[in-house]
């Protein structure tokens, strides 16, 4: 019996809409567990692992491959019980601690503290850019972030390019005809230019160029795919924040679930995940951080290092998702102030 | 499940191109990332595309020509290496290089059986004696009672395990007679077969205990360089000197090492004890009657030569004093340079000529724990604070492991580094990431490194190290500024990767290649002291 520390709030409300049933191991990695669970996946990763929606954490450092759990095998979980049994190991969440990795709620009951400035959030966002062109795995989508030529276009990167300016210009006029929002910090009003109206347009162009990324570069979560999640969890961390409206949020994150069938089943779940807002702790962390009324960058860039640290080149794609929204944002700000 | 299709897709010009297909088979990004990289590294291999089989990544593939129909016939969840090389031989070395890496593990468990128990392994050889145990800290100390209750020796790998329960194993080891090394013990070489993080060195005379891990392998790769050679190296595990355990284990390998007619000198190390176990350890040493040599990484030497044994002020002075013993010799304290004091001074103002005057500070970048805790502690007096994430001042602590401040050095095998990734031992990308952006640093002036060999490192540190450097140094250029690598190997010619093998490398990138760390580190400090009256 091997006891779990954490299990997501997500996690824990999809288990229990289950009594005793029957699924299979999907995948198994040193670090990480993935049960089939209909279309979804639950995952059991290993302890230091962060959490992430529909996840939960054994207490000990566990090798899944070593324990002898084989790809295909039976799984059964049982949620009286609050254990998952897989090739004769089970897991006991009974005292798991239980993490929120829904943004919106995360960040709806955190303690009101004075907000940083608008100007102190985009200066912010210019530091992480700058760390993570510094420190990114290039082999990515990281050259898209860079202006300069100091990081090589590659093979992924090259292919994307274009794609990934035509959802910038979708997401820009969305957030542009967001226009029911009254901003905290300026209260001014977003108003659309009259070009920008046809939102139903836009949210059909955005879904086919969301399909034009996801599934797109190296890796076990291909960094198109790493790549959208950054932008959704951009996306929601302005809802969060109330600079866009939740309704609009949930609609891009409609657009991009839409193409999960794209990718391959690890990767769908995650940005399914992302879709609704639901997201790793670090990401979340990360992104309370950048508006703190009294974050130093230290704080700011030891939290961008531990979403920096997801795989090989995950982090390093989710943050460039991350800032190219964030930046999206910025360029449909500026105009709306005018 | 697996497919390999040769098919003579022929590119213009006649390249090869082959594919590897696994349907429904995920491997972490780690290891794409390894196959990518080392695929592309070899000679001959023009492009290598490895991914998942989504419909985006079989169109890359076709516009680079990587295609074939079986790669149109793969699914998001199939994983696909293509790679087009320059003939069938580069071809074929390729996919070799392709099928060692995935098949890694599986071809280990069909070349080798693994006993899934300890009683279906004692079934195969009732003779096995030593288990090195590597389970999550939960249940290692279950595993080594187990163990210990069959008579057999311990290795314990596994950390978090609790002094309790460290303090019942060895409790019960001794009353057995059995080795008990660990937890948290990384190196050992037990009859001359090298276990875990270990170099292959000369037999010899000289018996060594030691309480830290890359200590061991820094002193024994000495010994061996200096042509001569060990009996035992045991380790004991961190903790068990501290008076709660009180050396329990550290005690009986003295015994053990006294006892054993083949070892005629012994080399004890350590961090300082616990002060009632050090004097009854030190009593032990002298009432042995070998002739022994006890270093206390960052200890005072007199407490050592006040009980009439050799003291030690660093792991190759010890190493040395070990070896004169070993020899006969009166045993002198060394804290020069092979190279020669004359030579040394010309590396330093040659150095200092280079730098910008904002270059000013040292940066210690290490694989190895005790490596990096002996830089800080032969250091500290001379620089007063050196932030790091192991430091000797709490005030010290370094507040985020991937800024550099002033004077830093740093562990990276330590916890917060290695937390979801392999050690740097095993995996340098860390500390390769590190040293490319200190390039970037105007403050930087010296960058010292450890480059550790052997079983357990991974294939080609030095090449790894060698070209960051490189590519930190041009960084540094251009912007009109010049940094000096010192870098010392700890490893020996008998190791796979080979000592100067490794050596060269790093020398060819422009770094300067000291015999060890200590010796590393007092260069560093040389240049340091003249930056000073600069």
């Amino acid at each position: 019996m091997i006891k779990c520390s954490d299990i997501s709030a997500e996690a824990l409300s999809f288990l229990g809409a289950m009594e005793k049933r029957d699924f299979s191991v999907h995948s198994v990695f040193a670090h990480a567990l993935n049960i089939q669970c209909g279309d979804d996946l639950i995952t059991i990763l290993s302890k230091g692992r962060d959490v992430f929606p529909l996840s939960i954490v054994s207490a000990e450092e566990t090798d899944f491959e070593e324990l002898g759990i084989r790809q295909g095998g039976l799984c059964e979980v049982s949620f009286s019980e609050k254990r998952i049994t897989a090739s004769d190991v089970s897991f006991d969440f009974s005292d798991a601690g239980i993490t929120d990795c829904d943004i919106l709620i995360v960040g709806s009951k955190k303690i009101s503290s004075e907000k940083a400035k608008p100007e102190d959030v985009f200066s912010r966002i210019s530091v992480i850019e700058k760390f993570v062109l510094q420190n990114g795995n290039p082999g990515g989508v990281l050259p898209l972030l860079c202006t300069d030529g100091s990081v090589q276009q590659n093979i992924w990167s090259a292919f994307l390019k274009g794609r990934t300016e035509d959802l910038e210009k979708d997401i820009i006029r969305v957030f542009r005809c967001d226009n029911k929002l009254i901003t905290p910090y300026t209260e001014e009003i977003f108003r659309a230019s009259p070009e920008d109206c046809s939102v139903c347009d836009r949210f059909v162009l955005m879904e086919n160029h969301f399909g034009k990324i996801t599934g797109a570069g190296p890796g076990l979560t291909p960094s198109g795919d790493d790549f959208i999640t950054g932008v959704l969890a951009a996306v929601f961390t302005l809802a969060s924040e109330g600079l866009i409206t939740r309704e609009t949020a949930g609609r891009i994150g409609e657009c991009a679930a839409l193409n999960v069938k794209k990718t391959n089943t690890i990767s769908g779940s995650f940005i399914k995940q992302a879709s609704r807002g639901c997201l790793s702790r670090s990401i979340i962390e990360l992104s309370l951080s950048l508006f703190k009324a009294d974050c130093s960058e230290n704080e700011l860039l030891s939290k961008a290092t531990r979403v920096l640290d997801f795989g090989s080149s995950s982090g390093t794609d989710i943050l460039t998702g991350f800032l190219f929204a964030s930046y999206a944002f910025y360029k449909a700000y500026s105009v709306s102030k005018r | 499940m697996n497919t390999a299709f040769d098919f003579p897709t022929m590119k213009e010009e006649m390249q090869v191109v082959k594919l590897e297909i696994r349907k429904n088979a995920y491997y972490d990004s780690v290891t794409l990332m390894i196959i990518s990289k080392d695929l592309k590294k070899l000679p001959g291999v023009k492009e290598a595309l490895v991914g998942m089989g989504t419909d985006l990544n079989k169109e890359i593939s076709h516009n680079i020509k990587l295609n074939s129909p079986e790669l149109d016939a793969i699914t998001g969840n199939d994983f696909f290496v293509a790679v087009e090389c320059e003939t069938e031989d580069v071809m074929k070395t390729a996919i070799a290089k392709v099928d060692e890496l995935l098949n890694k593990k599986k071809e280990i468990s069909i070349a080798n059986y693994y006993p899934p128990t300890l009683e279906s392994a004692l079934k195969i050889d009732p003779d096995l004696n030593l288990a090195l145990i590597s389970v999550p800290g939960k249940y290692a100390a279950g595993v080594a009672h187990e163990c210990l209750d069959k008579d057999i020796n311990v290795m314990l790998f596994s950390d978090n395990v609790s002094l309790e329960d460290e303090k019942k194993l060895k409790e019960k080891a001794v009353a057995k007679g059995l080795l008990m090394m660990g937890p948290d013990c990384g190196t050992a070489i037990v009859n001359h077969v090298p276990l875990a993080f270990a170099n292959v060195v000369s037999k010899g005379d000289i018996g060594i205990v030691a309480a830290s891990g890359t200590g061991l392998q820094e002193v024994t790769c000495i010994i061996d360089q200096m042509g001569a050679g060990i009996t035992q190296a045991l380790g004991t595990g961190g903790r068990d000197l501290k008076d709660e355990i009180g050396g329990l284990m550290y005690n009986m390998e003295l015994d053990a090492l006294i006892n054993d007619p083949s070892t005629k000198v012994i080399l004890c190390i350590a961090k300082p004890p616990g002060k009632d176990t050090q004097t009854k350890m030190l009593k032990k040493i002298k009432d042995g009657g070998k002739p022994a040599v006890v270093f206390f990484i960052g200890g005072n030497p007199q407490e050592v030569e006040d009980m009439g044994l050799v003291g030690a002020v660093s792991l190759e002075d010890s190493a040395r004093k070990i070896v004169a013993l070993s020899r006969g010799e009166t045993p002198v304290t060394f804290e020069g340079f092979d190279i020669g004091e004359e030579a040394a001074e010309k590396f330093v103002k040659d150095e200092i000529a280079k730098y910008a005057p904002t270059q000013k500070y040292f940066r210690g970048f290490y694989s190895g724990g005790t490596l990096c805790d002996e830089a800080i502690k032969i250091m500290i007096h001379q620089l007063g604070d050196i932030y790091s994430n192991i430091p000797l001042k709490p005030e010290n602590q370094i507040e985020n492991k991937d800024i550099s401040r002033e004077h830093t050095c740093l562990d990276f095998g330590d916890d917060e580094f290695t937390r979801g990734r392999p050690h740097p031992m095993i995996d340098t990308s860390i500390r390769v990431e590190r040293i490319i952006r200190e390039g970037n640093d105007p403050e930087v002036a010296i960058v010292v490194l450890d480059c550790v060999i052997g079983y357990g490192s991974c294939d080609d540190p030095a090449t790894d190290l060698a070209e960051a450097m490189v590519k930190a140094q041009k960084i540094a250029e251009s912007q009109g500024r010049h940094i000096t690598y010192i870098a010392s190997v700890c490893g020996t010619e008998k190791d796979f990767q080979g000592l100067t093998k490794s050596r060269d490398t790093l020398r060819n990138s422009g770094a300067m290649v000291m015999p060890n760390n200590a010796q590393a580190i007092h260069l560093a400090m040389k240049i340091l002291k003249e930056l000073e009256n600069r």
